[in-house]
């Protein structure tokens, strides 16, 4: 029976071994996203509390642009502090057109990324065109996952030795085999409702978003 | 063992509840492939006699019935076209607005008879919108156009869209000289046109059919021709016609009483006090109405108090007249409380807001808008709105006829009128920067009127606008009215605008300096435009000098948006 166990427990603490690797004693900057101020926006907590429990992130908001004419511009943000591999890169998963296609949205157009500059660091946002099946007001929706450890990381392309957010499997064997653990995730979404142009769109969308980007600096002595 | 054998063993081995299985598969098939004829002629059998129970409750006027049964048969077999013509009848009688389907499929398809075709375009005339009205009527035999019981129904709908020159038109296109319906039409047409020079003409030819047999069916129109209007000349005509007809009623001699003070002015108030005394107690409502066309009002109204306007819709409308013409505006308030029940609500409360706006009550007229919009929404006719909205724009109430067209427009049911004759509603909803209910109008004369070339820029740029359609659909859309006129500057802008925000100023800068053109004597939105396409191509300093002074509070709310936007991303 000793025997038998013997496998397991050596199995398990070379796991555990590998996937804690002593902390070099450096220091990370983290992504935090505020509200935008000021009476032209509302923060949703309804719509918040309704995606949380799927999402299992530990904060976050959701907020409408407050305008009387169309079109509407909608910002997202999750975050996952002390994240595991799992949900981390769960935060990939989710393409926009997976989760716009649920609601009936069809991908019109995928546009070439959009970088996005603070702070002196860089935030690349996936970049995609919807429309409602049948025909109506467009949607820009621009989507960043900001994760720890992992600069300039682009939705569609090389997330961790070249696997992409909508290959999970993968994802996560590369997540083993690189150490990868991250502290921090991040979500950034911010659809664009009715703009006749991405420019315009991302005008917009960037607008709201760089005044409320904050950095801070972490130290990564942990455990 | 034979063939035959193994496969029974086979068989046997199965377990038997998997044969029981196999065997009602089995012969599920067999019943399907056999039954499946029989069961079509079963269909066929009870669509036919559905079809003739139809039939049959059309022919004891059971509206509902036949309807419903029709309904029933077009359910079952679609393509069955002799229903058609009941389902026409049925719905036509019930008022119902689905009527116009069975008329536009008989009318596209030239093998039903004549009668059928003339009800189902009678329908169309009276029922369609404008737009799609005169597509059908292009699209009738020769023949047909030619024909009276065709070209009528079309002239009376042009005349009540108030389409005079559409309908004179239409009839000099008829094959000439008219027959009798077609020209009480024309003489109808000059009334409806409503000047001195129509005027004169109608009593022209009068005067010529008086000297022969056929003008009593014009007698009626020369009541609708003003006192002033009337020519001397008239007098002595109808006089030797009625001499020679034999005895008049009241109204015809109140008629010739009319041409004679026109004849000799200086004995009028002679000839009307002889009038006036001679028919007042044998005819007082004839009397009434001569009283009020010859403009004497104090007899009209006196002639009339004896009788209640709340029974009588020609008592209560001449009243009203009266009333509002010798500005007793209480004694019109209590007439317009209780009108007859034959009366239309919705111009009944028009009128109250109007009488409340000459009175600057704001709250009662508010209130009476608020009624004649829900009454007529309310209403079972499907031109109540329609009616309406003309009636408030005939009478100044602008926002109530903003909102009766914006609400018929969006039911796109009943006669609409063609995109033009809406068009102040169009600019006045864009100056008042009502975009949503722009786009509403819009949208939906993008359907009645497909190939109306300033709907689809107009509506074409609002939807680009607002991100309802892409740069693609609008320059394939507008590329083709773009080359027909190159000259369209607000075309030739809004293309320019797409493939600026499409990343190609060099296109827009192309498009805008074709021609030389002065800038600051065009629209805003084309001024910005050209700034922009000049700024992104390197030529700020010019760009700057369309942009001092911008009226940027001219522009809807999403053209504000998008053009703000792109000149702060040009600089």
């Amino acid at each position: 029976m000793l025997l038998g166990l013997l496998p397991v427990l050596f199995a398990e603490s070379a796991a555990y071994w590998w996937m804690h690797p002593r902390d070099p004693s450096s220091t990370s900057p983290v992504l935090k996203l505020s509200p935008p101020a000021g009476t032209s926006w509302q923060v949703r907590s309804d719509l918040y509390r309704e995606v949380q429990p799927s999402l299992h992130c530990n904060q976050g908001w959701i907020a409408n642009a407050e305008s009387d004419n169309p079109p509407g511009t909608r910002l997202a943000y999750f975050e996952w502090d002390r994240a595991s591999t799992v949900n981390t890169l769960e935060a990939f998963k989710h393409l926009p057109e997976q989760c716009m296609g649920s609601i009936g949205m069809d991908l019109e157009k995928v546009y070439p990324r959009r970088r996005l500059e603070s702070g002196g660091f860089s935030l690349i946002f996936d970049v995609t065109l919807f429309r409602p099946h049948g025909g109506g007001r467009s949607v820009h929706i621009f989507k960043c996952v900001w994760v720890s450890g992992l600069d300039n990381t682009d939705l569609r392309g090389d997330v961790l030795l070249g696997n992409t957010g909508n290959e999970l499997r993968q994802l996560r064997l590369s997540a083993a085999i690189t150490r990868f653990k991250p502290s921090h995730t991040r979500v950034i979404m911010v659809s664009v409702a009715g703009m006749p142009s991405e420019k315009l769109a991302w005008r917009e969308a960037s607008a709201a978003l760089s005044e409320n980007l904050e950095w801070s600096v972490e130290s990564n002595a942990r455990d | 063992m034979s063939f035959f054998d193994r496969l029974r063993d086979r068989w046997a081995d199965f377990h038997p509840f998997l044969r029981f299985i196999i065997l009602l598969i089995v012969l599920a098939g067999i019943a399907l492939l056999a039954g499946r004829p029989s069961l079509q002629v079963y269909r066929s059998w009870r669509t036919d006699r559905t079809f003739a129970a139809a039939q049959q409750a059309l022919e004891r006027h059971d509206y509902a019935g036949a309807r419903e049964l029709s309904l029933q048969v077009y359910r079952s077999d679609p393509e069955r076209k002799d229903l058609y013509p009941i389902l026409l009848r049925a719905t036509d009688a019930l008022g119902d607005p689905r009527t116009l389907h069975p008329a536009f499929g008989i009318l596209e398809d030239p093998d039903f008879d004549e009668k059928n075709r003339q009800l189902a375009w009678q329908i169309v005339c009276r029922n369609a919108p404008t737009g799609y009205t005169i597509g059908f009527w292009g699209r009738l035999t020769d023949e047909e156009k030619n024909d009276e019981a065709f070209a009528a129904p079309l002239f009376d709908r042009l005349l009540r869209d108030g389409m005079t020159h559409e309908a004179g038109r239409l009839l000099y296109g008829q094959q000439q000289p008219l027959p009798p319906a077609m020209d009480l039409r024309r003489m109808k047409l000059l009334i409806a046109t409503g000047s001195d020079d129509a005027y004169r003409e109608f009593q022209k030819i009068l005067i010529f059919r008086l000297a022969g047999k056929d003008a009593d069916p014009l007698l009626q129109l020369l009541d609708e021709i003003p006192q002033a209007a009337l020519v001397p000349g008239i007098f002595p005509a109808l006089s030797a016609w009625q001499n020679k007809s034999g005895p008049a009623d009241t109204i015809a001699n109140l008629r010739l009483a009319r041409c004679e003070m026109a004849s000799e002015p200086e004995r009028a108030e002679e000839i009307y006090a002889e009038n006036f005394a001679e028919f007042s107690k044998s005819d007082p409502l004839a009397t009434a109405r001569w009283c009020f066309q010859t403009r004497h009002l104090a007899d009209a109204e006196k002639v009339l108090s004896p009788f209640s306007a709340t029974e009588d819709t020609a008592v209560f409308e001449l009243k009203c007249l009266i009333f509002e013409q010798t500005d007793q505006l209480d004694k019109w308030e209590h007439v317009l409380k209780t009108p007859p029940t034959e009366m239309f609500l919705p111009l009944i409360f028009s009128e109250r807001a109007y009488l409340a706006k000459m009175r600057k009550e704001p709250d009662i007229q508010r209130a009476s808008e608020r009624e004649a919009i829900d009454s007529a929404t309310e209403s079972p006719t499907n031109d109540a709105l329609i009616r309406l909205a003309r009636h408030a724009e005939s009478r100044g109430l602008e926002d109530l006829a903003e909102s009766a067209w914006i609400k018929a427009v969006a039911q796109q049911t009943g006669p609409l009128p063609l995109a033009i004759q809406i068009s102040s509603l169009i600019s006045k909803l864009a100056s008042d920067k009502k975009e949503r209910a722009l786009m509403e109008v819009l949208t939906a004369y993008r359907l009645l009127e497909p190939g109306n070339p300033v709907i689809v820029i107009q509506h074409d740029y609002l939807s680009y606008l607002n991100g309802q359609i892409s740069a693609e659909n609008l320059i394939s859309d507008l590329t083709p009215i773009h080359e027909e006129d190159p000259d369209a500057l607000s075309v030739t802008c809004i293309l320019a605008l797409a493939h600026l925000l499409e990343g190609r100023p060099e296109k827009a800068l192309e498009l805008t300096s074709a021609k030389p053109i002065d800038w600051f004597a065009t629209k805003s939105l084309n001024r910005a435009v050209r700034a922009i396409a000049l700024a992104s191509t390197g030529s700020k300093e010019a760009a700057e000098v369309y942009l001092e002074d911008f009226p940027w509070d001219e522009l809807l709310p999403s053209e504000k948006r998008v053009l703000s936007a792109l000149v702060e991303a040009s600089r």
